[in-house]
């Protein structure tokens, strides 16, 4: 791949789609802040 | 700065909350989720005089302030917590002008917090129908507030509520119940350990077990008060109903008269036919069926719009931009797999505009109330009626919904059906598939693609059923959960509320989808058009014709054909391939089904990148749209790849696998537990991959 200026582009567009998708379905925290009696995440 | 003043709007579920919120705020609303919950909080903000601007916050619905599940906690809590950001200046409590009498019941109790407030008596259009007359000077002196007669038909009282609003500093603010008449000895304790605090807050502290930034039961629990027995505030609270009801019926003794001659009638006339137990299913299909028809009908000329334009939108780009591996991405990629998805807007608007139009009639709970009966028989309470029929648009606040279910196996059984229902990422998928392998025929009047996709809604339904009949011995259910549903009266649908329904719900799922499919669409450009070997680098060499023979555009296709196999793309699909021929898909189908673990709707977007990308334009230059494309798609032996078993197989294994990250990480978070999405998903996928290969098998 030569190195040009759409090139460069499309290298970051390919960085910035992994780390969006990566940080959408990476695992989140609970955040524990649903009451005891009506949720199953405590 | 100018002022801001901050309202809540609450009220009763079905009381027409949000039409007087859209009302006030017209488009300046905003929709997010309360911090660390999945509950639902709208924001409008609605402007007054001299700059002067109304922050309008519309509250999920509750019956009292003695909160029993998540949505109601939330309204608690806010009312209670002064230094909250969204603390209300004033609460404008919404009742229905045919159910005053328990309406009354919250206003009263927020009232009881010392919050200015406001009485708005909604769908007063509907008295002179149910012969209800109001003295509101009588009421208004009675109940120490200010009444607004509101309506959805009118918008004659929507300067009064603003005036109101501009001068809450002069509505009264004085409490309505005197808390220790419930129980002198017990709230007079209350009130010598805690005399600088409002007694009735400290009740609800102590009954709701909320975040109040005053004081806190824990703090109450380590004082000298005793707070006694979860059964004995039971009692209390009941008192304190009751207390509210004798004052209540006082008052509207004085300031209301009802005509029961005319009270009855029409809505229960009409009531006996919807949910009867064999027309109420016959009228509920014919109108699933006239929904589906009309979609068809009517958004083939929009969806026609739509493709045409993105194909020339990317012919747009290649033409005018400079040339390049950026602008390919842009008209390969990235339109071509976001035009993917927007081409099923039209269909999705429709299809949430009618159930919109449903919701906001009445009809809806009638459908509840209808399939409760069929519920139980599966080993369901009509509790979780409420939750399925949400998965309809989608499984995730579905799941979400079964909160309100007591038993933990029903709301699990709950939970892992839920996915079956034919969400709104299915029915893009669908609607590709169908439009490929169904005819456009009619039979009877009735259009054959309609026919198919109701009877995919169908299995989903079916399937769910079934899946709990099992779930349920497995489980051994033996405590069920009580449903109490209030049947909300007929009503014409407001245009604008539809249109806000429609409006919103476009747009997140256009929204959400359309980044996800972005970012895939990107990598998917990226690995379809890169590669290494001499396959690739000098596809003319693989040629098998003679070159001579055919043409150039021929001879472009095949080259395109060959680079796209030996790709990275092809590499990775082309060994996934003996996975999903038996199901008689290609490997570019497997690549769709991978890439569409991320959510269902993926798929679409990754065909249209995948097809797109080895196809060559036409003689003039131009983009051919993509549902064309993929109906000419041959395999190598020249058979068409979309054929009538592939289509049911693909339609079949979309209706039953679990092709969506974010379902397995809720069901995850609600079960606190990996071992039912991982089952689940197994479970789900099996059946799924089982049910496409016997089907294809058969029909091939």
């Amino acid at each position: 791949m030569d190195i040009n200026f759409q090139n460069i582009l499309v290298v970051t567009s390919v960085v910035l789609a992994v780390i969006y998708l990566f940080k959408k379905f990476s695992p989140k925290k609970s955040t524990g802040n649903c009451s005891k009696k009506d949720c199953g995440c405590s | 700065m100018s002022k801001q003043i901050k309202v809540a709007l609450i009220g009763n579920p079905n009381t027409g909350k949000t039409s007087i919120f859209n009302s006030l705020t017209g488009l300046n609303q905003k929709i997010a989720n309360y911090p660390g919950v999945t509950v639902e909080k709208k924001e409008g903000v609605c402007k007054l005089s001299r700059g002067v601007k109304a922050h309008i916050f519309d509250l999920p619905g509750t019956y009292s302030l003695n909160a029993s599940s998540m949505d109601e906690n939330l309204v608690v809590e806010l009312l209670l917590n002064k230094n909250h950001k969204d603390f209300p200046d004033l609460a404008i409590i919404v009742s229905d002008v045919e159910n005053l009498k328990r309406n009354l019941i919250l206003f009263t109790q927020v009232k009881d917090l010392e919050i200015p407030t406001v009485l708005a008596i909604n769908m007063s259009d509907r008295m002179k129908y149910k012969g209800i007359e109001l003295d509101i000077e009588k009421l208004e002196k009675k109940l120490d507030t200010k009444i607004i007669l509101t309506t959805n038909r009118t918008k004659d009282w929507v300067g009064e509520v603003k005036n109101l609003i501009e001068n809450y500093k002069d509505l009264s603010s004085k409490i309505f119940l005197d808390t220790s008449i419930i129980e002198p000895e017990y709230f007079n304790k209350l009130k010598n350990i805690f005399p600088n605090q409002q007694l009735y807050k400290l009740w609800v502290v102590i009954c709701q077990d909320v975040n109040f930034s005053n004081v806190s039961r824990q703090e109450i629990e380590n004082s000298d008060f005793e707070i006694k027995s979860t059964s004995e505030l039971k009692r209390l609270q009941q008192k304190e109903t009751i207390k509210r009801y004798q004052l209540i019926n006082n008052i509207l003794k004085e300031g209301q008269t009802i005509d029961s001659s005319k009270a009855q009638g029409f809505r229960a006339k009409i009531d006996k036919v919807l949910t009867h137990k064999f027309f109420g299913y016959v009228i509920f299909l014919m109108i699933l069926m006239a929904i589906f028809q009309t979609i068809y009908e009517w958004a083939s000329i929009p969806m026609d719009f739509i493709d045409s334009s993105f194909a020339s939108l990317a012919d747009w780009v290649k033409i005018n931009l400079p040339s390049g591996a950026m602008t390919n991405l842009l008209a390969d990629g990235i339109i071509t797999g976001i035009g993917g998805i927007v081409i099923f807007i039209p269909q999705i608007a429709f299809l949430f505009m009618f159930i919109s139009i449903l919701e906001e009639s009445g009809y809806m709970s009638r459908v509840v109330f209808l399939t409760d009966k069929t519920m139980q028989k599966f080993g369901l309470s009509g509790k979780s009626v409420v939750p399925l029929i949400s998965g309809v648009a989608c499984a995730i606040p579905a799941i979400m919904a079964t909160r309100n279910i007591e038993s933990w196996k029903e709301r699990l059984i709950t939970i892992l059906v839920t996915p079956f229902m034919t969400c709104a990422a299915r029915l893009p998928v669908y609607l590709i598939i169908i439009a490929l392998v169904i005819p456009d025929e009619k039979i009877f009047g009735l259009n054959y693609q309609a026919i198919a996709l109701m009877s995919l809604y169908l299995i989903g339904f079916i399937t769910a059923l079934l899946s709990s009949l099992i779930l349920t011995k497995i489980l051994k259910i033996k405590r069920r959960s009580i449903f109490v549903m209030e049947m909300p009266n007929y009503k014409f649908p407001r245009i604008k509320d539809v249109f806000y329904t429609v409006f919103e719900k476009s747009k997140s799922f256009v929204v959400e989808a359309g980044k996800i499919i972005l970012a895939i669409s990107v990598i998917l450009w990226v690995l379809a058009t890169n590669g290494i070997g001499d396959k690739f680098e000098n596809p003319r060499n693989y040629i098998s014709e003679n070159i001579e023979e055919i043409s150039i555009e021929e001879i472009q296709t095949l080259e395109a054909s060959i680079k796209l196999e030996n790709s990275f793309i092809g590499f990775i699909g082309k060994s996934i391939e003996p996975v999903f021929k038996p199901l008689g898909y290609d490997w570019k189908i497997g690549i769709g089904i991978i890439t569409s673990f991320a959510a269902r709707e993926v798929f679409v977007g990754t065909l249209a990148v995948i097809y797109n990308i080895d196809n060559y334009d036409d003689s003039e230059g131009k983009k051919e749209e993509i549902k064309n494309i993929m109906a000419r798609e041959t395999d190598a032996n020249g058979n068409k790849i979309f054929t009538l078993a592939s289509g049911i197989s693909l339609l079949l294994f979309y209706a039953f696998a679990m092709q969506c990250m974010s379902t397995l990480a809720i069901v995850r978070k609600e079960t606190n537990s990996w071992k039912w999405p991982i089952l689940q998903f197994i479970i789900m996928t099996a059946l799924a991959y089982f049910i496409s290969l016997i089907s294809f098998q058969i029909l091939s």
